[in-house]
């Protein structure tokens, strides 16, 4: 079906939530993202607040829906299930949701799994859409816009985990600054998140704090991980390369350490 | 169906794990009408819970309003019953606090925000063989952001309120001006070049009440009056003088604490503040007579530099005794100096300060206290810290030593903590177990568990040894989206020893019974044990009032609550919210004499648009009268589209006229379109 995704990001580290507002359009989702642990035969029960910001009624569409991730982190959602996919084992609250002006629904949903489900991770999502199209005026142009908020939900089934395995130093352009890189692939059976503290010194000697990208690298992933530097009082300066890092490098329960040097 | 393919999400959303996708149909029909949206239904069928027959859990709103027309206002009004019981050698029993409160705020469109605060109190308590019934009342109105022209605003108040004190006496680091309750009035006006004004007057007080805030009035006078001045953009000047006549001395720190006597005061203040980037420094001189038995003269300096992840901050003080600022006491009988110095990183958070302090009278001693705080992140989710506090004088030394693990577990945050403090009178060991555990979500869940090990010679010459077991649970959570639970627990014992147990409660629950109506219920019970951890603090630090042993209290509350908001804040055209505002209207006409004004017998021009600042328009009516009934006070430009005017009228460049609007002023335009020859 013929559909672009508009991505319209919106950064809410503060109160951890999602918000969506366009004309006939404006929803509150709280958390963005869970994730969970289970064990199989269990089931895991969790709820989401959904708050419709507009002074009107408003009706949302709840589904849930496969994901994948690009090769930039741009998320595709997909509704036919793809294989492997866990939504079999996902139970949502109902399909549609009518809400009042400024009104709150806690909505539950459920992911029930199999008492042979093998180890490692359930990764779906669920998609809250407005029901009516809103006109967007551009000029002459009337464009329908449908107004979504996507949740993620990881379920590590089990002793699920990632495995990581680090493959040699790089330096990547990021943001039109050259970085340091990390190519990474997890090689396990749950998704992963970089983290650590790593310290670096460039070619004219002063030194760095870097910080390791945290986004999701996916099982059988192989992705760049870029380490951005900072200082004190500096939180975008400019490497000059070669620069070397040691530290810890971590993700999960696990980490390893690292003493590269990137040119 | 993919969406999407086409375009990528900024790596930032996935930063917070968070995107909120808006999608388009293809912009290939985007140049007709609206073209029908496809259906959008899932090819896959989603399993619902109990079949989709779940009863929905909806709140219908919270405090925040869904109706935005007209201004911005709201309404609160609590009616509040209660019981309370209170044990201690001279508590009454029970005691009963019945009332009601009620606050209303509304905006003006021209005289700033106004705000209404009122209470009433009805109750009363019993003694074995006394009772004694009380009523009492508060009132405050005030008025925030009145906007005048100049740049100037005003905020104005009277009933039950605070001092007014200059910007400069508030942004003390060390050294605070109390701001004194009382039953009178106040003005301050800000004005350009950072121009304050502060005036006010009336009878001291204090507020009174548990739930239902009254007033209480404690005879005697007040009055202060200052001002504040930034001559260029890195320096402040200010002064504030304040009185008091026959009023009593009211000790702030400690709580409802009084001197017996009256007093009377005066006292003058003068202030100037230097600031560059990230440097700051203020020296600020008082002078003062209470009770007119002689001058007493103070002076302190507070320096800061901020540079990257240190922070330094240092200052020197003298203030002699038999200070007051109106009738609260502040801090005298004092000199010495401090230095600080904080240090933050990705991995480290670092502070270490010293105070040296000494009276002026020579009546106190001389007492050094030395900071030191420290904590490093070893891994993500592993840090450890420790606290070193040594306070040392010559009546009486005391330190304490503070080791801690954070750790992020599979359950959730923990900390496991290590305490030692002694004095000359007590020795403290404990060791701390916490925990946050993770929830779902609306829930919420911390517990505490420690174990102290007490020798302490305190309460008796005797040492007594005793090691008491506490626990404490904080927790809550939404139980529907109509019900919420809150509440805390703690509970100590002595599991060895003579220490008398202590366990204090508060618990309340939320039911949104309808849009604007809500029950709240809460218990409260805390009764104070024998022992309370030893603390060593800097001697510049604000007293606590000592917990008395085996007393306690507890007590229920319900209130009944209805509030309401509606409506938006006011932004007059071409202006932000609180900005003063004027009316400008006029006539569009034909200017048949060509003299340039509007003559009885011409017409006015129907139907034109006159558009503002060339943002905002109107048409002007049957009689060509135009009007924008709230516009920001300053210049604007009017312009006219011509367009409707009647054959063979026109406007000479689209009748532009500057125009100056006035804050609640209004300002008359005319503009003349002429014949075309």
């Amino acid at each position: 079906m013929r559909r672009i995704a508009l991505g319209v990001s919106v950064l809410l580290a503060v109160s951890h939530a999602a918000m969506a507002a366009a004309a006939g359009f404006a929803a509150l989702v709280s958390p963005p993202r869970f994730e969970l642990t289970s064990r199989a035969g269990t089931v895991v029960r969790q709820v989401f607040e959904l708050t419709n910001r507009s002074a009107a009624p408003a009706k949302f569409q709840v589904h849930t829906a496969d994901f994948t991730l690009g090769a930039d982190y741009s998320v595709a959602f997909q509704d036919e299930l793809q294989p492997d996919s866990c939504r079999p084992w996902v139970a949502i609250e109902r399909p549609e949701v009518a809400l009042p002006g400024g009104g709150t629904i806690r909505y539950r949903f459920e992911v029930q799994v199999p008492k042979d489900a093998s180890a490692g991770e359930c990764r779906f999502g669920i998609l809250i859409e407005g029901e009516e199209p809103a006109v967007a005026q551009s000029g002459a142009l009337r464009i329908p816009v449908v107004g979504r908020i996507g949740i993620i939900v990881y379920v590590i089934v089990g002793d699920g985990k990632p495995q990581i395995e680090v493959f040699g130093p790089q330096v990547i352009t990021l943001n039109g600054q050259k970085v340091p890189a990390l190519r990474v692939h997890n090689a396990g059976n749950a998704h992963a998140r970089m983290s650590g503290f790593l310290s670096g010194t460039d070619a004219k000697g002063i030194k760095y704090d870097l910080n390791p990208s945290d986004l999701p690298i996916l099982p059988g992933e192989v992705r760049e991980v870029f380490l951005t530097p900072s200082t004190d009082g500096n939180d975008h300066p400019t490497l000059t390369f070669p620069v070397t890092v040691h530290g810890t490098l971590e993700w999960g329960h696990q980490s390893t350490e690292l003493n590269e040097r990137f040119e | 169906m993919i969406f999407g393919a086409g375009r990528a999400l900024p790596l930032a959303a996935w930063l917070c794990g968070l995107w909120v996708l808006a999608s388009i149909d293809a912009p290939l029909h985007a140049q007709t009408a609206t073209p029908p949206l496809p259906a959008s239904a899932p090819t896959y069928q989603d399993r619902y819970i109990a079949g989709g027959t779940l009863t929905p859990d909806i709140s219908t709103g919270d405090y925040g309003t869904s109706d935005t027309s007209g201004l911005a206002r709201s309404i609160r009004m609590d009616g509040v019953v209660s019981v309370l019981d209170q044990e201690g050698p001279d508590a009454p029993t029970r005691t009963h606090e019945n009332g009601v409160i009620a606050d209303a705020q509304w905006d003006t469109a021209s005289y700033g925000a106004w705000s209404a605060d009122a209470a009433a109190r009805a109750g009363g308590s019993s003694r074995p063989g006394v009772g004694h019934d009380y009523g009492a009342v508060s009132f405050a109105l005030h008025e925030r952001g009145m906007p005048f022209d100049g740049g100037w605003t005003a905020d104005n108040a009277l009933g039950d309120i605070n001092a007014p004190l200059i910007n400069l006496a508030r942004v003390q680091p060390r050294f605070l001006l109390a701001q004194g309750p009382m039953e009178g009035v106040e003005s301050e006006w800000r004005g350009p070049s950072a121009l304050q004004f502060v005036a006010g007057a009336g009878e001291p007080g204090i507020y009174d009440g548990i739930k239902v805030p009254t007033f209480q009035t404690l005879g005697g006078s007040t009055a202060t009056l200052g001002a504040q001045w930034a001559p260029a953009s890195q320096w402040a000047l200010g002064g504030e003088f304040a009185a008091a006549s026959d009023v009593s001395l009211y000790y702030q720190p400690l709580g409802t604490t009084f001197a017996t006597e009256r007093i009377s005061s005066t006292t003058g203040f003068l202030t100037a503040a230097w600031q560059d980037g990230g440097s700051r420094a203020q020296i600020n001189v008082i002078d003062g007579t209470v009770d007119g038995n002689g001058n007493s003269f103070g002076v302190w300096v507070d320096a800061s530099r901020a540079n990257g992840a240190v922070t330094q901050s240092f200052g020197a003080f003298r203030i002699d005794p038999n200070l007051a600022w109106g009738n609260q006491l502040i801090t005298s009988d004092a000199q010495g100096g401090y230095y600080r110095v904080d240090y933050q990183s990705r991995r480290w958070l670092a502070d270490f300060g010293v105070d040296q302090v000494s009276s002026v009278s020579g009546t106190g001693s001389s007492t050094t206290f030395v900071n030191g705080d420290a904590r490093y992140q070893l891994y993500r989710d592993l840090g450890l810290g420790g606290v070193v506090n040594v306070r040392r004088s010559a009546s009486a030394s005391a330190w304490s030593a503070e080791g801690y693990l954070d750790n992020a577990n599979s359950y959730g945050i923990g900390r496991g903590q290590l305490d030692y403090a002694t004095d000359p009178q007590t020795r403290d060991a404990t060791i701390t177990l916490q925990q946050t555990w993770n929830m779902r979500a609306g829930t919420r869940l911390s517990t505490t568990t420690a174990v102290d090990r007490i020798r302490s010679t305190a309460i008796t010459n005797f040492e007594q040894h005793s090691t008491v077991l506490r626990m404490a649970f904080y927790g809550g959570g939404d139980l529907t989206a109509r019900l919420a639970l809150d509440g805390s627990l703690q509970w100590a014992t002595a599991v060895q020893g003579q220490a008398a147990p202590s366990r204090s409660a508060d618990v309340s629950l939320t039911w949104q019974v309808a849009r604007a109506w809500s029950v709240l219920a809460s218990y409260y019970e805390n009764r104070v044990g024998s022992w309370t951890p030893l603390v060593v603090t800097s001697p510049l630090a604000p007293p606590t009032a000592a917990a008395i042993a085996a007393a306690g209290e507890r007590g229920v509350f319900l209130t009944v609550r209805y509030q309401q908001a509606r409506g938006a804040h006011f932004v007059p055209l071409g202006g932000v919210p609180g900005s003063g505002s004027g009316r400008l209207s006029g006539v569009v006409y034909l200017d048949a004499n060509e003299n340039g004004r509007y003559d009885a017998g011409e017409s006015g021009a129907a139907n034109v648009t006159v558009i503002l600042d060339g943002r905002f328009s109107v048409r002007s009516d049957s009689n060509g009268r135009f009007d924008f009934p709230a516009v920001a006070a300053g210049h604007h430009v009017l312009t006219v589209q011509a367009d409707n005017l009647p054959l063979p009228w026109t406007l000479t460049n689209s009748g532009r006229t500057e125009v100056d609007v006035a804050t609640r002023d209004c300002a008359e335009v005319n503009i003349g379109a002429l014949r075309l020859k």
